[in-house]
């Protein structure tokens, strides 16, 4: 079972003429086992350079952070907000650029293509897909390297609504089969209460604000009366923050 | 034939060589391209009608020089050692291009360092380093690859550099994230992101290098497409001289011919050339 501790995590960016910006301030978060957690947070609250700073991109000012499954190193996939795809390679020559384990690297990466349903598409180059083709490719490669721990920064924000419903839903139906320790950075309310067992909401400066949790029994249908009423209680709590900022 | 040098300050990559606006079709450019050489030899033959053999010889008398040299295997033994010395300097613009390019892409004092050196390369008129290459090294092979290689060097490490610049941050940022070694780095993403730069860099400067190669080879070689040129005009046989510029100008077009092909093997992945 994975495990994500982040100890009093800090992030300070200095410009080029001194002046500092604290871009997250204090962070304290422990996920463990397959826990599917959202952060949500205005626009600028830190929300990637959270995921950045987890994933090893880029190194806190001050704090720690420790990504374990059993007794090594967790296994990182990300998925980013636009796909990164290498666009001279073609869609399996991607998937198979991120393999650590070559064993059988090819059965995982035609398995995670077909669950995003795109198994016909492993010979195309990433210009010859769509967007959203595009994106499901990228989160077939985060599975494919089958992580213990899943890191989503906007995944769907840059799809039509249609593609974004579709492939959440596909994300929900990999997710329980896989069950995996996610976080999973979104803007978008509703598909924060669909898809999580906890929501943190940050606020600008990047404090934590406050931690919600999430007890609905799933497959969560966004026309479901308890999802609704959960939606429009965070909703109000977020637009609460947004006033006060 | 005295060489204009390039302003290589300015020189941007030229990334996509095969237009979209091209004529509808292949058959339809290449027609057009014949038209316009038959009407360039009808023209050519009505002038050397008109104009002394001495000093215009007639297509016809060109174009039985060129069997002939072909026939002898001259061409072949000069073309082959002009093309010896350019790949030789080429070879060598590439070893120091490239590094310096990274260098430059990657660093504001690389860039600022090499900016005086790599103008002044790259605007030397190509008559200097002919004598340049003559004055340094005598008679031999050693000018001509020697001012081919600086001739060529800006325009690769330039080309370079906007390349190593061009490299998008989301995908090496993709990598630390997948915690890519760095050799897999280089090779799938900087090597491919460069291959376009580095392959408009070579265009240019391997007709560069070409031209001036041969200038040099008129002052200072005893073998090679220029020294032919020169001892075809000291012995003013201008058929000859025609016959030798006509090779040149057909070795330069199978040249580009196979750099196109080259091209759109390598970059099947580009949207604008699939
Ligand atoms: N490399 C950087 N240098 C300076 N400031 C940065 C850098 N990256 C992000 N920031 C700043 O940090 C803040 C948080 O950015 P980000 O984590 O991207 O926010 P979010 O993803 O929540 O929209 C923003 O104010 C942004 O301007
Ligand atoms: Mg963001």
């Amino acid at each position: 079972m994975a495990n994500i501790e982040i100890k009093q995590l800090e992030k300070t960016y200095t410009d080029a003429k001194g002046r500092q910006t604290r871009v997250l301030d204090s962070i304290d978060l422990t996920v463990s086992g397959d826990t599917f957690v959202s952060i949500v947070g205005p626009s600028g609250s830190g929300k990637t350079t959270l995921l950045n700073i987890v994933s090893g991109i880029e190194s806190a000012t001050s704090g720690s952070v420790s990504l374990r499954e059993g007794g090594r190193d967790a296994k990182v996939g990300y998925v980013f907000q636009d796909p990164r795809l290498l666009p001279w390679r073609t869609v399996m020559q991607n998937l198979s650029f991120v393999q650590d384990d070559r064993s059988d690297w090819e059965v995982r990466a035609r398995h995670y293509l077909e669950l995003v349903g795109l198994g016909h598409l492993g010979d195309r180059f990433p210009a010859q897909l769509s967007g959203g083709q595009q994106q499901r490719i990228g989160i077939a490669r985060a599975f494919s390297v089958e992580p213990d721990i899943l890191l989503m920064d906007e995944p769907f924000s840059h799809l039509d609504a249609m593609t974004s419903r579709s492939l959440r839903e596909h994300l929900e139906q990999i997710w329980l089969q896989s069950r995996k320790t996610v976080l999973f950075v979104t803007h978008d309310i509703t598909e924060a209460v669909q898809l999580s067992d906890r929501i943190i909401v940050l606020a600008p400066g990047g404090r934590i604000h406050e931690t919600i949790e999430v007890d609905l029994p799933r497959p969560r249908r966004a026309s479901d009366p308890r999802v609704a009423v959960l939606q429009a209680e965070v909703l109000a709590r977020f637009e609460a923050l947004e006033a006060a900022a | 034939m005295v060489s204009k040098a390039p302003v290589v300050a300015g020189t941007r990559p030229v990334m996509s060589t095969v237009s979209t606006s091209a004529p509808r079709n292949g058959l339809q450019r290449r027609a057009i391209s014949f038209v316009a050489l038959i009407l360039a030899v009808v023209l050519w033959a009505a002038a050397a009608w008109l104009i002394s053999d001495n000093i215009l010889p007639s297509p016809f008398t060109v174009f039985g020089r060129m069997i002939e040299l072909v026939v002898s295997g001259e061409v072949f033994v000069h073309f082959f050692s002009s093309i010896q010395k350019i790949l030789a300097g080429f070879g060598l613009a590439l070893l120091f291009g490239i590094p310096i390019g990274f260098a430059i892409g990657k660093s504001q004092f690389m860039a600022a360092y090499f900016a005086i050196p790599l103008f002044t390369f790259g605007n030397i008129p190509g008559l200097t380093y002919a004598v340049f290459g003559l004055v340094v090294f005598g008679i031999g092979a050693g000018g001509p690859i020697t001012v081919s290689a600086m001739v060529a060097l800006p325009f690769i490490a330039l080309n370079v550099a906007e390349g190593v610049r061009s490299v998008d941050g989301g995908l090496l940022r993709m990598c630390r994230a997948y915690k890519r070694p760095f050799g897999t780095i280089v090779r799938h993403v900087y090597a491919p992101a460069l291959a376009a730069f580095v392959f408009s860099g070579v265009r240019y400067g391997f007709a560069m290098a070409w031209k001036v190669e041969a200038l040099t080879e008129v002052f200072g070689a005893g073998e090679g497409v220029g020294f032919m040129i020169k001892r075809a005009y000291q012995e003013f046989h201008v058929g000859d001289m025609l016959a030798w510029t006509m090779f040149f100008v057909i070795v330069m077009l199978l040249i580009e011919q196979g750099l196109n092909m080259l091209e759109k093997r390598i970059f099947a992945w580009r949207k604008d050339l699939a």
